[in-house]
Formats: structure tokens, C-alpha cells, sequence
């Protein structure tokens, strides 16, 4: 009866769960079910979303001129069809202008020696329900030469860092994310400090800013290139409150991040120049090497 | 319409779904209601891809939907014992355990990995997906139940 009951409890309880926790506990070592995830998961749910963002500009698009044409019903035939198609126009170009605009500033920029850059664009933000983290998702994968933790940027500032890449798309952790933490350093005081997130539309905490460390109001926080993800020098965010704590060692700082990646369309991947293995290293090979 | 393209059309809309409303899961209604229909065959294949799909595109170790589905179909079986699955307190039960499941089973992963994670965005997703459940169900099981005999999608 015993020996009954203790195959019934293994088989439907304890075995499961003993498999479960061995492929968690494999996988935390090799990631190779993380790596299966992102290269089937994550491409398929990128396949079907980049289509589907050139479907929306287009309806967009369409939608723009239909709206447009019933609001100038009431006019003069002629004057209204004249009038619609300048109209149209002027939106098309406006549109192009913007774009051009953005994608003007995005060659503008300048990467730091040792570095390349390259455009993507973003096709969607977080996704499912085991999106926990602050991400979006570009259009370039490790077939185009992106791997984990590398730096993506805009010409204003830092946007966060790749976190997982598909063959062809991948997510990126973004700055306001609470689990990126960038090491910066004040423009102009030289002051180090860590930049931590708190959510997106929210400002970054900028941690161990010592008491009497010097740090200035409206600063400019650049990376420090310390952790070897960030080369130095990039724009993170703006100080914004400077605030002394009577019983703590450090100083309270918030700063405003300088890109707001709720509006981003457009974002550049720097690539190092000398990366001879795109490929991140994986747990065993990392044992391997140390 | 054919069983593969109905699947393949219904995975498509949720991810789209999915990218608009982050935190939800249509793919469980659907996941429970062929359970419901036993069709384990399909639930089993369609919940190994959107496994996948939810592994893929989320942000947390391999791992959690594996649980996260698990759990539902473990609770779908257990109220069975009680209710009709054809009853509606059975869809509106199963409803108020998945928004329960999901909150606490993504605080639990997020404390597990050391994530920081705002309870309001784990706590939005789950309500989320405990509102659309009912919403799930009713259409899925609209477009997949045998009608007057003949079986549709």
C-alpha cells in the first residue's frame, strides 16, 4: 500500500519536478535553452511583427488621406481635389522630412575610436507575459553582428544594451530598466557614480555619490567605460536633484535620462572594431578561459 | 478553414496581441479550451510552440512558462472535480486563478533570478490576462466546438 502510494507521489509530483529543476539548473549553466528560445521564439514573434509594422504605416498612411478628403466635402470640387493633393503632399513630405531628419542625426554621429556603428529600427517593445523587464526589440540579429550587452545609442544619449539576440532581431534592456546599472561619471566634476533605472518615464538614480564628492546641478552624466560594455564618453542623462541625507555617507542624486526610449523609431548598435568573435562566450567557455 | 492555418492565424494575432498589452497571455484560454474539447494532441503541440513563443520574446530564464502552463492545466483538471467545464463560474474561476497563478508565479521567478521588477508591472500583466480569459475562452471555444455535429476549426 506504502510502496503504492510513494509511486503514485513520485510519478506525479517529485519526477516532474526533479526534471524541472535539472533543466532549470542545466540551462542556467549553458543557456542553451535560452539560446533555443530566442532562435526560434523570438524570431518567429519578430517575423510576424516587422511585416506588420510597414501594414500599420501604410494603413496609417491611407487612413490620412481618407480623412482628410471627407473633411472638404463641402467644397468646391476642383479646389477640394487641388487642395486634398497638396494637402497629401505636404503630409508625404512632411513625413519624409521627419524622417530624414532623424535618420540625418543618426549619420551625424559620431562613434568613439574602436567603434562602429550601425542603424536598426525598433519593431516592438515588451512582449508576453514573461516580459518583465524594460525591453524593445530591433530588427538586426547575430546573423548582422549583434551580441549581448553590446551598447545601443542615439545621437542624444544612451538607449541600454542588447540583452538577448535571435539570428535576426533582438532586446535590448533599456537605461530605465531597474536591472541596468551604467557607470558614469560627471562631464565636468569627473565624479564617478552608478545610474540606475526606476522604470520607464521615470527618472535614473544615480548611486554612490559620496558625501563629499563634488557633482553639479544640470551636470551631463557620461559613461565611464569601466564595466567594458559603454566605450567613455557617451551621454546618459542630466542631473536633475542633488539632495543630502543627514545620515547617510552619500549624497541623493536623481538625473533625467536624455532619450526617452517610450518615443524611439530609429536606434545605432556599436559594434567594437577589433571584435573578432561577435559570438558571446558561453558558460563553459567562459570556465573554460578562467 | 484548416486546423493549421486557424492556429497559425490565432498565434499571429496573439503576438501582435501581445505587443500592444505587455504582461498578457491569450495563448492560455486557448490552451485550456482544447483541454476542454480534449484535444490533447493540439494542446500539447500548440502549448510547446507558444511556450516558445512566451520563452522567446520574454525576458527571464528558461523556465517560467513551462510552470506558468503547467499550473493552469494542473488547476483546470482540479476544478473539474467540482464543476462543469461548461458551466460559466468554471471559466470565471479558472479566470480569477490565472491572474492569481501568473502574479504570483512572476514574483516568485523575479525574486528567484535577483531581477528587480516594480509589482505594478507584474500585477498589470496578470490582471490583464485574468480580464481576457473569459474573453479567450468564449471566442476560442466559439470558433473550435463541433457544431451540429460537424466539427469546425
Amino acid at each position: 500500500m506504502f510502496r503504492l502510494k510513494f509511486k503514485y507521489i513520485f510519478f506525479a509530483f517529485l519526477l516532474p519536478v526533479f526534471l524541472y529543476l535539472g533543466l532549470y539548473t542545466w540551462n542556467s549553466r549553458t543557456g542553451a535553452l535560452d539560446r533555443f528560445a530566442a532562435y526560434t521564439g523570438m524570431e518567429f514573434a519578430g517575423l510576424v511583427l516587422a511585416p506588420g509594422k510597414w501594414i500599420t504605416a501604410r494603413t496609417r498612411t491611407l487612413w490620412n488621406r481618407y480623412f482628410f478628403l471627407v473633411g472638404t466635402v463641402e467644397e468646391n470640387e476642383r479646389l477640394r481635389e487641388k487642395n486634398d493633393s497638396l494637402k497629401l503632399e505636404a503630409i508625404k513630405l512632411r513625413e519624409k522630412a521627419s524622417e530624414l531628419e532623424r535618420i540625418k542625426s543618426l549619420l551625424r554621429f559620431s562613434p568613439p575610436d574602436d567603434w562602429d556603428y550601425e542603424g536598426a529600427r525598433v519593431i516592438a517593445r515588451r512582449l508576453g507575459p514573461n516580459a518583465a523587464l524594460g525591453t524593445i526589440f530591433i530588427n538586426k540579429g547575430f546573423r548582422d553582428g549583434v551580441y549581448k550587452d553590446q551598447p545601443i545609442v542615439t545621437p542624444d544619449g544612451v538607449v541600454g544594451r542588447v540583452y538577448k539576440a535571435a539570428p535576426h532581431y533582438a532586446s535590448v534592456l533599456l537605461l530605465t530598466d531597474p536591472n541596468n546599472h551604467i557607470p558614469v561619471l560627471g562631464q565636468n566634476s569627473r565624479t564617478n557614480a552608478i545610474t540606475e533605472g526606476q522604470g520607464l518615464d521615470e527618472a535614473l538614480q544615480v548611486k554612490h555619490v559620496p558625501r563629499n564628492a563634488l557633482l553639479f546641478s544640470r551636470e551631463l552624466l557620461v559613461t565611464s567605460g569601466l564595466a567594458d560594455v559603454y566605450p567613455k564618453g557617451l551621454p546618459v542623462a542630466r542631473i536633475k536633484k542633488i539632495k543630502l541625507l543627514e545620515l547617510s555617507l552619500f549624497k541623493k542624486v536623481v538625473s533625467e535620462p536624455l532619450v526617452n526610449p517610450d518615443r524611439l523609431e530609429e536606434v545605432l548598435i556599436l559594434k567594437r572594431n577589433d571584435q573578432s568573435d561577435p559570438l558571446p562566450l558561453t558558460s563553459d567557455e567562459f570556465r573554460i578561459l578562467e | 478553414m484548416p486546423v493549421f492555418v486557424f492556429w497559425l492565424l490565432y498565434t499571429v494575432l496573439c503576438v501582435w496581441a501581445h505587443s500592444f498589452f505587455p504582461g498578457l497571455d491569450c495563448f492560455a484560454p486557448a490552451l485550456i479550451v482544447c483541454l476542454h474539447l480534449r484535444r490533447y494532441r493540439t494542446a500539447f503541440w500548440l502549448g510547446s510552440i507558444w511556450l516558445v513563443i512566451n520563452e522567446g520574446t520574454g525576458s527571464l530564464a528558461f523556465g517560467s512558462s513551462i510552470v506558468w502552463y503547467c499550473g493552469l492545466i494542473l488547476f483546470f483538471f482540479l476544478i473539474q472535480l467540482f464543476l462543469s467545464s461548461r458551466h460559466i463560474y468554471f471559466v470565471l474561476t479558472l479566470a480569477l486563478f490565472a491572474g492569481g497563478w501568473q502574479l504570483f508565479l512572476y514574483s516568485s521567478m523575479v525574486r528567484l533570478q535577483e531581477l528587480q521588477v516594480a509589482q505594478e508591472t507584474i500585477l498589470s500583466g496578470s490582471l490583464m490576462t485574468m480580464l481576457f480569459f473569459p474573453v479567450g475562452w468564449i471566442l476560442v471555444q466559439g470558433m473550435t466546438e463541433p457544431r451540429g455535429g460537424r466539427a469546425s476549426v
